[in-house]
Order: structure tokens, then C-alpha cells, then sequence
């Protein structure tokens, strides 16, 4: 270590100011999340009755909270069936199968939707998804599957997956991404000489391409499973969780309970089973970096 | 790569042809439609524009665009300057400097990355409040920045502790401050990770609407996309005007990224590039 960086002022100065906004911002409020969830409250009354552990008890028993819940679960799933599995797919053919040109233009192209705001592109395919003015319905009567076209966000049985589907088509692009960093890294000569061994396409992806990026798939995984709980502009945006509750998710659950309904006591609650999900999940993906971490450092 | 055997090429590349079809109909269908009138749109979504006239993208831009736009970009050149410079510093001085409790300082901040920012809303609101900052332009920068800071501080760690240090302390030897060497010689040496930083936080702020929908009242402090949402409410039947509205929001982002790719397709590339 060198002696040239000792001086304390300079020291306060440069690590004080983030950690002031971390602290304040987000684990602060962290920590208020429970505390608030003791009591009943509305934002504009100075009044907060004590209630004890009552909200949690309540949203154990709140059908609506489950439905929520096993709503993030469901686009967790689909997620790592469309963005982990197709992205990682994709991203291997693109690299082995395509020109240097083609690939370099798809995965450009790929990406474009996730530049976008998850507003703009919720409230573009709430207009495809539209019986009246939409392209989708129109589409699939012309590829014969006009028996499947329906009012897509409007239907109890077809709005959670629709919504769902809108994350996939503007994430592909960049699970793509993530996952070409990671095989930027593998040789292209270990494809090459598995080749020369006669090991066909499929077992290339099988046996080289994920052992060889297990931690970049680890990764992607968790994130894209935190990700799923964290949902709320796109369903907030295209159905604000209707019809009914069917596309309910506990971000707009919260939202809507706390800032509509005005019983901030229990929106809290709801913020808490968010905060520990999301907070426990991350501990898994950390521990992934750590993973990633101790690896490069023996290379 | 000729060894592989070209009938599965030519399937696969078709494949991958109809994706990348599938990820651009939407948005060039989105752009056409802004140049469609309603009847037009309503006889058929395939029927093509009769002129191109901007007539919808003004009714947009003059309902919403317009007015929110320098919101947008007040909220996302502070928000990501104060973001990136703090977290230089923070970064910096974690791989610089040795002080106690330096492995939880580094913890900590990472930390807040695993806090869903959702879960925080009511709390935050509560925060703004109390502070009489509820509402206010400065109100919804703070958290803004919060919240990007700890990604950021890890991105430039990362870079910072590769950085060799022997051209601090000769600069430091032939008597220059420190601050004259962070700006000057440290800050110009990291460009490709202030880029990479500067970008990510970008992306999320201008793109943000859960805090905005939250910390904001006023519709002079809207952002883009609560003034999208709002234009969505109040154009329930006049979808190109809507669909004008969502093609002009995303322009900026669009040509930004268009413009920067062979970067960030540089640096994708530049993250495999290891000693």
C-alpha cells in the first residue's frame, strides 16, 4: 500500500456523500418499512395507531396477496423459460452459426426495446394487444390461428400472460447481451476441436457452452428472478392489475393499497414481504459474485 | 467454421432472421401509426400512412412531450453527474485509501443493490414529507441518485482497483494535490467505466416512472413517461396520437443507443479482455 493517499480531510469527502445517500435512501427506509407496518395510518392524518403485528397477520390470510405473489412467481417462470433459456440459446447460435455481420446487426437490433421506457413499450402493445386497432389478432387470423385472438389484456384467463409476454419480447435483447459477455470469453477453438471430436450442436451447447459460462448463467438467473418480483411499470402502465385482480403483482398491490386506498399501515407490510424477498435473493446472487469473484482472482 | 454442416446454418439463420423480425415489426408498426389518422387505422392495422404528415407527433409533443421533456432531462443529467461523481469517489477512495471498517464501508454500499426499490416507496414519500422536499424537483433527484449509486461504485471499483498506480505517484512527486491528480489523471484513465457508468444510470432515470408517479404531484414536474400515461387517459380513442407520442418519447434513447453501440459493443468485448 502506498503512503501517498493518507490525508483524513480528503478521506471524509470522498466516502462520506454516498454513504449518506445509501444510508438515507435506502436502507433507512428499509428499516421504516417494519416499523411502519405496526400501525394503521394515512398519509394525511398525523395520526398512527399502534397495531401490532396485526397487518402481517392479515396479509398471511389475504387471498389477494397470494394471488399477487403466485402472479411474480409466473412471471419468474416464464422469464427463465423465454429470457434465461431462449436468451441463452440465441446468444450461442448467434455466436457459432452466424457472420460476423449478421450477428453483430442481431444482437444491435436485439437490444433496441430494452432502451426503451418500460412505458412507452407497455403502452405500445397495449394498442397491438387491442381488438380494435391491434395487429396481433389480425395476425394470427392470418396464420390461421384465429381461433386463439382475443381481447388479450381484457380477458381474466389471457392478461397476466399477455403482460408477461411484453417483458420477454423487451428483455430478449438483452439477455442476449449478458450472456454474449460471458461467451465472449470462451475460445473459439474449444468449439472448433469439439467439432474435429464429432460432437454435434447439441451437445456443444450442453457440454461446452454452459459448463463454461455457469457463472454468467447463475447470475442471469437470480437477476432475472429478482426482477420478476420487482415488476410494476409494465402492469401498472397496460392493466394497473385488472382486469379485476388478474394481473395483481405485489408492487402494484402495495402501491395501489398505500397511495389509492389510503391504508399506508398495511401497504408497508406488503412493502416488507417485498423487501424480504427481493433482499433474500439478492444474498443468493452475491453469493454468485463471490463465486465470480474468487475465481478471477485465481486466474 | 465451414465444417459445420450448412443445412442446420440456414435453418438456424432463418431463425434468428424471424426473431429479429419479431423484435422490429412492433416498433417501425409503432411508427407508421403515428403518421396514420384513426380511420385509417381502424380499417385495417396493416393499411399504410396516406401522408406522412407530423400532424400527431405536434398534438403529442404540445399535450405532453414538450412540456415534460426538460423535466426528463434536468432529472437525468443532475441525477447521473451527482451518481457517477459520488460514486468515483467513494470507489476511489475504497481502493486507494486504507481506513477501518473498509471491507463493510464496501459491503454496505454494494448492499444497496438488493433493495427492491418498490419496497421503499412509502417510506421514501414519508422521508420527502418530513423534510418539506415532497414534490419537488430536488425531492425525486435524491432518491434518484441513491439508488444508482451503489451499482456504479461497483463498476468503478472494479475499474479503479486494476489502475496502475505509479503515474499518481510520480504526478504526486512532481507535487500535484490530489484532487489535481483524480481529476486529471485518474478520471480520464477510467473513461470506458464512466461511460459504461454514465449510461446505466441514464438509462434508468429517464426511463424511470414508479418514483416520479410517486414523489411528484405537480404536473409541471412530470417526467416523459408519466406524461405518456397521462396522454394515454386522455386520448382513449385517439391512438395515433398516442402512438406519435410513444415514437417521439422513445427517439432520444433510440439514436442514442444507435450511436453508441459500436462502444458498447467495444465494451461487451472489452469486459473479456482480462490480464
Amino acid at each position: 500500500m502506498t503512503t501517498i493517499y493518507k490525508d483524513k480531510k480528503i478521506l471524509l469527502f470522498f466516502t462520506i456523500p454516498a454513504f449518506a445517500f445509501v444510508a438515507l435512501f435506502i436502507f433507512y427506509p428499509s428499516i421504516m418499512n417494519f416499523y411502519y407496518s405496526l400501525f394503521r395510518w394515512a398519509s394525511y392524518s398525523k395520526k398512527m395507531k399502534f397495531v401490532g403485528l396485526s397487518n402481517i397477520r392479515k396479509l398471511f390470510a389475504d387471498a389477494v396477496v397470494w394471488k399477487a405473489f403466485a402472479n411474480n412467481v409466473l412471471y419468474a417462470v416464464y422469464s427463465l423459460v423465454f429470457q434465461v433459456c431462449g436468451g441463452l440459446v440465441l446468444a450461442h447460435v448467434i455466436n457459432l452459426y452466424l457472420s460476423e455481420r449478421f450477428a453483430r446487426f442481431s444482437r444491435v437490433i436485439l437490444f433496441i426495446p430494452a432502451v426503451v421506457s418500460i412505458t412507452a413499450i407497455g403502452l405500445l402493445w397495449m394498442i397491438i394487444y387491442s381488438p380494435s386497432v391491434g395487429f396481433l389478432n389480425p395476425l394470427l387470423r392470418l396464420v390461421g390461428l384465429g381461433m386463439i385472438a382475443t381481447d388479450w389484456l381484457g380477458n381474466k384467463e389471457t392478461a397476466m400472460r399477455a403482460v408477461i409476454m411484453v417483458s420477454q419480447w423487451q428483455y430478449l435483447g438483452e439477455m442476449v447481451m449478458l450472456f454474449t459477455v460471458g461467451l465472449q470469453n470462451v475460445p473459439k477453438e474449444i468449439y472448433d476441436s469439439s467439432r474435429v471430436d464429432g460432437a454435434n450442436g447439441i451437445q456443444t451447447f450442453f457440454h461446452i457452452t454452459i459448463p463454461m459460462i455457469k457463472e454468467n448463467i447463475l447470475m442471469n438467473v437470480t437477476i432475472t428472478i429478482i426482477g420478476a418480483f420487482m415488476v410494476f411499470d409494465e402492469v401498472y402502465v397496460m392493466t394497473s392489475g385488472g382486469p379485476g385482480r388478474a394481473t395483481e403483482v405485489l408492487a402494484t398491490l402495495l402501491y395501489k393499497t398505500g397511495f389509492r386506498m389510503d391504508k399506508m399501515g398495511y401497504a408497508s407490510a406488503i412493502s416488507v414481504l417485498l423487501f424480504v424477498i427481493t433482499f433474500l435473493l439478492s444474498i443468493i446472487q452475491l453469493r454468485t459474485f463471490n463465486v465470480k469473484f474468487k475465481e478471477g482472482k485465481e486466474k | 467454421m465451414k465444417r459445420y454442416n450448412p443445412i442446420p446454418r440456414i435453418v438456424i439463420n432463418l431463425l434468428v432472421f424471424f426473431i429479429v423480425l419479431a423484435i422490429l415489426v412492433p416498433i417501425v408498426w409503432m411508427y407508421f401509426g403515428g403518421f396514420k389518422t384513426d380511420t385509417i387505422l381502424f380499417s385495417s392495422p396493416w393499411a399504410m400512412p396516406q401522408s406522412f404528415s407530423f400532424r400527431n407527433f405536434v398534438v403529442a409533443w404540445n399535450f405532453c412531450i414538450g412540456g415534460n421533456i426538460l423535466n426528463s432531462i434536468i432529472y437525468t443529467v443532475i441525477g447521473t453527474a451527482i451518481t457517477v461523481l459520488l460514486s468515483s469517489f467513494a470507489a476511489f477512495a475504497t481502493v486507494r485509501f486504507s481506513f477501518c471498517l473498509k471491507a463493510q464501508y464496501f459491503v454496505f454500499i454494494i448492499s444497496g443493490m438488493m433493495v427492491a426499490s418498490q419496497s421503499a416507496l412509502i417510506p421514501i414519500y414519508k422521508l420527502l414529507m418530513s423534510i418539506h422536499l415532497y414534490n419537488t424537483r430536488i425531492g425525486l433527484i435524491l432518491p434518484y441518485v441513491a439508488y444508482r449509486i451503489p451499482f456504479s461504485f461497483f463498476l468503478l471499483w472494479t475499474y479503479f482497483s486494476v489502475l496502475p498506480i505509479d503515474v499518481e505517484e510520480s504526478a504526486y512527486l512532481e507535487g500535484a494535490k490530489i484532487h489535481q491528480i483524480f481529476f486529471k489523471i485518474v478520471f480520464p484513465m477510467s473513461k470506458a467505466a464512466l461511460i459504461t457508468a454514465i449510461i446505466e444510470s441514464s438509462r434508468y432515470i429517464w426511463n424511470d416512472f414508479a418514483f416520479a408517479l410517486v414523489f411528484t404531484e405537480d404536473p409541471s414536474l412530470k417526467n416523459i413517461p408519466l406524461g405518456l400515461f397521462a396522454l394515454r387517459s386522455t386520448t382513449h380513442t385517439n391512438w395515433t396520437v398516442l402512438l406519435a407520442g410513444l415514437g417521439l418519447s422513445a427517439v432520444p434513447m433510440i439514436v442514442v443507443y444507435l450511436s453508441l453501440q459500436k462502444y458498447f459493443i467495444n465494451d461487451v468485448n472489452a469486459g473479456s479482455v482480462k490480464g
